[in-house]
């Protein structure tokens, strides 16, 4: 993975934030005090604050996760023998993007409606936040811990970095 | 046994101060040399590295600074922690193999040092060392502030010190710190944190499980108290609103890869290939710490909404007010100690790292090397760590502002400073040292002028989140536009595996 494509998508991400500052906020978008309790800060009407920005709030986040995994494929994918780890690694974002989509279809299915459904506790678009998005997310680590040998520090690798060392040494003592 | 609730806390305050005292003087006795001052000797197991790595991000920020702000934006905040997977990918990848490899290859004892060894800079190597001496100052300051202050309300449940003033409470609390950063170094620091990440771990799962008990019909009663009073506070976004949250998500996800108290812990291990399972051990800390985070803050919003709890001063009483309310008083004894653990596992680390630039790099970048640097390193220690409590006492008493502008010199800017430079120059070649200085002086510039000038961002995007991506295209881009640079042979084989 080049730097190149870490360049292409922080070029995007700025230019979704000159973007941002061309358009008119929709109203109440970071709240507003609680009537009652002073420490406190309600969301208001999601519809309203939300509903105008909603697909480009997607778009947002999507082009954040592209980033976020354009920079773990920078550092994972170096040398040869990594093919198959890039392969994980997209599709993990893939999926992630997928869960991600899902995540805003639901929350716009909340608007308006009546006392929501609860998983686990939460309405449907946090528990998708929480005990879904969250633990994909875990998939980018897991490759770490589970393909370290294969993909990340091979034996050999190991081997000339101990010669490496070893040769340093000797220079620094002549 | 709730007669016995003030002194319980007190005593479990008192007992984990008096292990913390104790790792020092046992430290004091392993610690020969500058290496062993900064870097633990490099020695340090996948355990330890792990717990030490989990409880210095979760500072006291996690403790009572999260916990306030899922109470007053609901659940905007839980962004910062659902980074986690990504934030250990991004990180690990980049920066766990290659980082260790310069460490063990140049026998640094600091991030600026391997920063120089990278880049061949001594401007370079003096960039990154005042970046984090900033940072330091700010940060330090906020914990020891912090520190004191739960301290102080400690004591006001009690008839002997309810008088006791905050400037008593600074020289106590610090004064155990000092001990054991100043006699152990970064050995003291990662064994504290040992201890300290272990009861933080435990009590944010005791916590999380109380918190959910508190409610007769169980969270879900929680949940739709909440929802009633205005069901965007448990919708994803909180009350702060979807770009802002995903601002904090960016920001926090690639900053992680930049912070110099957490980074330098990877080059500690005992060899390179130890460093498989240490994400996963920080990861699972993490995450049972986070359950107090997004625990006591909904139940705390819930309760005051549901009009069984009075509404709180602060936001940042949340965590405190509910330990004292409704935990058990052993749990809420365990828990305060942890809450102490979690302020101090951050302060020891940040004091190490701020002493290693301010006796090590900055001379080594100007030109001079200090004869005894083991005593420099104490010496440098103490400095700082009176430094930042008069900057923290002067702060409080005579201008709020300061600690919250040195702050900002915090995540975002460690961040939107070093991943450019170390993260993403440890991997590529052809990154400059002029590309590295211009990202990291850029970074303190945009962060300092955004605060300074209170400048606003549409949506509520975080400024730092704006400095990281200014700073990440100023490198990449300027390293492109630069002739190749010639490396160091040493360096240019590092870099190859």
């Amino acid at each position: 993975m080049r730097p190149v494509w870490i360049l292409c998508s922080v070029l995007v991400l700025g230019a979704f934030v000159v973007g941002l500052a061309l358009i008119d906020e929709p109203p109440g978008l970071h709240g507003r005090s609680h009537p009652e309790f002073k420490t406190l800060r309600q969301g208001g009407d999601a519809a309203l604050r939300h509903g105008p920005i909603l697909w480009l709030g997607w778009a947002f986040g999507c082009a954040i996760i592209l980033c976020l995994s354009t920079l773990v494929q920078f550092g994972a994918l170096r040398g040869r023998g990594r093919e198959s780890l890039g392969w994980w690694l997209r599709l993990a974002t893939l999926l992630y993007l997928g869960i991600w989509t899902w995540l805003i279809f639901a929350y716009r299915a909340s608007f308006g409606s009546g006392p929501p459904e609860l998983y686990l506790t939460l309405p449907a678009p946090s528990a998708i936040m929480i005990f879904i998005f969250w633990p994909v997310s875990m998939l980018f680590a897991a490759c770490f811990a589970l393909g370290f040998r294969r993909w990340v520090l091979t034996e050999e690798e190991e081997a000339r970095f101990e010669q490496l060392v070893l040769e340093n040494r000797e220079r620094g003592e002549d | 046994m709730e007669a016995l609730r003030q002194p319980i806390i007190l005593g479990s305050v008192g007992v984990y101060l008096l292990i913390c005292l104790g790792v020092g003087i046992w430290a004091l006795r392993r610690t020969h040399s500058t290496s062993d001052f900064f870097m633990a000797g490099r020695e340090l197991g996948v355990l330890i590295t792990g717990i030490a790595i989990f409880s210095s991000t979760m500072s006291g920020f996690g403790f009572v600074g999260g916990p306030g702000l899922v109470y007053a934006l609901g659940m905007a905040s839980v962004w910062i922690v659902i980074t986690t997977g990504l934030t250990s990918g991004i990180s690990d990848f980049m920066l766990g193999k290659r980082l260790r490899m310069f460490a063990e290859l140049f026998d640094t004892v600091s991030l600026p040092d391997a920063v120089a060894a990278r880049y061949g800079r001594e401007s370079t190597r003096f960039l990154a060392a005042l970046a984090i001496l900033l940072g330091v100052m700010g940060y330090l300051a906020t914990q020891m502030l912090a520190m004191a202050k739960v301290l102080q309300s400690l004591l006001a449940g009690t008839d002997r010190f309810a008088e006791i003033s905050l400037v008593t409470c600074v020289v106590v609390s610090c004064s155990v710190l000092l001990f054991y950063c100043v006699t152990g170094g970064i050995l003291a620091s990662v064994y504290t944190d040992l201890v300290q990440g272990i009861v933080m771990a435990i009590a944010g799962v005791l916590v999380f499980l109380t918190a959910i008990s508190v409610f007769e019909g169980g969270p879900s009663e929680a949940i739709m108290t909440l929802w009633r009073d205005d069901p965007e506070s448990v919708g994803p976004w909180g009350t702060l609103g979807m770009i802002g949250c995903l601002s904090w998500y960016f920001m926090f996800a690639v900053g992680a890869a930049g912070q110099p108290h957490v980074v330098t812990k990877v080059m500690m291990t005992k060899s390179v290939r130890s460093y498989r399972f240490i994400p996963a051990v920080a990861i699972g800390g993490y995450l049972m710490t986070a359950l107090l985070w997004v625990g006591i803050g909904l139940a705390m919003r819930a309760l005051v909404i549901g009009g069984q709890q009075p509404e709180l001063v602060s936001p940042d009483a949340a965590a405190p007010v509910f330990l004292q309310a409704y935990a058990h008083p052993i749990l809420a004894g365990v828990v305060f100690a942890g809450l102490f653990a979690a302020i101090m596992s951050t302060a020891d680390a940040f004091l190490n790292i701020g002493a290693a630039a301010l006796v090590h790099d900055i001379p080594r970048a100007l030109g001079r090397k200090p004869s005894n640097e083991l005593t420099w390193a104490r010496i440098g220690t103490v400095v700082i760590a009176v430094a930042a409590a008069l900057f923290a006492l002067y702060s409080h008493y005579q201008n709020d502002r300061l600690v919250a502008l040195l702050g900002v010199f915090g995540w975002g800017t460690f961040g939107a400073a070093l991943v450019p430079a170390v993260g993403i120059g440890f991997n590529w070649k052809r990154a400059t040292p002029l590309a590295a200085n211009v990202a990291i002086a850029s970074s303190l510039i945009v962060n300092l002028a955004i605060e300074v000038l209170d400048i606003p961002l549409p949506f509520g995007i975080h400024g730092g989140s704006v400095a990281l991506l200014l700073s990440l295209t100023l490198f990449i881009g300027i390293s492109y536009a630069s002739k190749r640079p010639k490396l160091d042979p040493a360096v240019e084989a590092v870099m190859d595996l």
